[in-house]
């Protein structure tokens, strides 16, 4: 009790109080009393290193996008290759016969008949009744030039 | 990073890190407890935790305080399963204690005395002399408040046994 107290006896009291031997961790009795939480540790193991990992959405995005960047590339050069050299490059355009109207057919049939009824007489007024349907007549234009463009 | 090596999975990683952190969790458990054996369970249940709730750890950098903060409670499960989380001053202590000196029991009273956050750094300090690094990780602190911590716990030990009869303590 005479002794000096300071804090070095404070220190070494303390030291005798609470010092004990320094605890070491058993791994494998920690397994053995926890295997679910070991389970748990080493199913992330297999999850990061599994042949079932998903890519993620963003390198599945540019994955789809570089496959069909590929296919529209592979599908342009074989159109290429296939076309022989010297030819226009482009397709060819197919130019349809232009049909007549069905308003222009009945007006020609309908003039045809009129003059082989009437004569000129009739066909004029034919032609004036077709021409209010069809449009304006053109001034220049006789009766005489449709009749022959009737006839062919 | 060990923490780092947990989370994927690796098993020497997380050893290592139990390994690194054992003995101040089994001190902050033996702090809360008083016994030792209840604080190697109650420090091999917190590691059990984390190992299962690591994932969820956002700051891998803050393993320390936080496996310590799962530690706290795991000890105040096991206190209140072993019934002596209020009476374990009575449970007999398995701590080294030489036969010629008298203050081991005054000195062991005081620290049942101090704040739990006192007795904590006090434990971690003397437990076989962890470093004020290992100190600083698990309370999430810097080596000059831990410094500040221990200076006023042991302010408040001094005063306890000074009470007890054993006359003023110069620090």
């Amino acid at each position: 009790m005479n002794e000096r107290k300071d804090e070095k006896w404070l220190d070494e009291q303390l030291q005798r109080a609470i010092n004990t031997t320094r605890p070491g961790f058993d791994a494998d009795a920690w397994k053995q009393r926890h295997p679910e939480a070991y389970e748990a540790l080493i199913s992330r193991k297999q999850q990061a290193s599994g042949p079932g990992t998903k890519p993620s959405r963003r390198v599945r995005l540019m994955v789809g996008a570089l496959a069909v960047a590929a296919v529209i590339f592979i599908g342009v050069a074989i159109f290429l290759m296939q076309m022989p050299p010297g030819e226009p490059q482009g397709p060819e355009v197919a130019i349809a016969p232009k049909a007549p109207s069905a308003a222009r057919i009945v007006s020609m049939m309908s003039l045809r008949m009129a003059y082989h009824q009437g004569g000129e007489e009739a066909l004029s007024q034919q032609l004036d009744a077709a021409l209010k349907k069809l449009g304006p007549r053109p001034s220049k234009l006789s009766a005489l030039q449709v009749l022959s463009d009737l006839e062919g | 990073m060990l923490v780092e090596r947990a989370l994927a999975g690796d098993e020497e990683g997380f050893t290592a890190l139990c390994r690194r952190y054992y003995p101040a969790l089994v001190a902050i458990a033996h702090a809360l407890l008083g016994d030792r054996h209840l604080a190697e369970d109650a420090a091999q249940q917190a590691l059990a935790q984390a190992a299962l709730k690591l994932p969820r750890l956002d700051k891998t950098e803050q393993f320390g305080s936080w496996v310590a903060a799962i530690c706290r409670n795991a000890a105040r499960d096991v206190g209140r399963r072993q019934r002596r989380f209020q009476s374990h001053r009575d449970i007999p202590i398995e701590m080294a204690e030489s036969a010629r000196d008298n203050a081991g029991p005054a000195v062991r009273a005081a620290l049942e005395q101090l704040e739990p956050q006192a007795k904590e750094v006090i434990y971690l300090r003397f437990y076989d002399g962890l470093s004020y690094e290992r100190i600083g990780a698990v309370l999430g602190i810097s080596e000059q408040a831990i410094n500040g911590r221990l200076r006023r716990a042991k302010k408040k030990l001094a005063q306890h046994l000074r009470r007890a009869g054993f006359g003023e303590v110069q620090l």
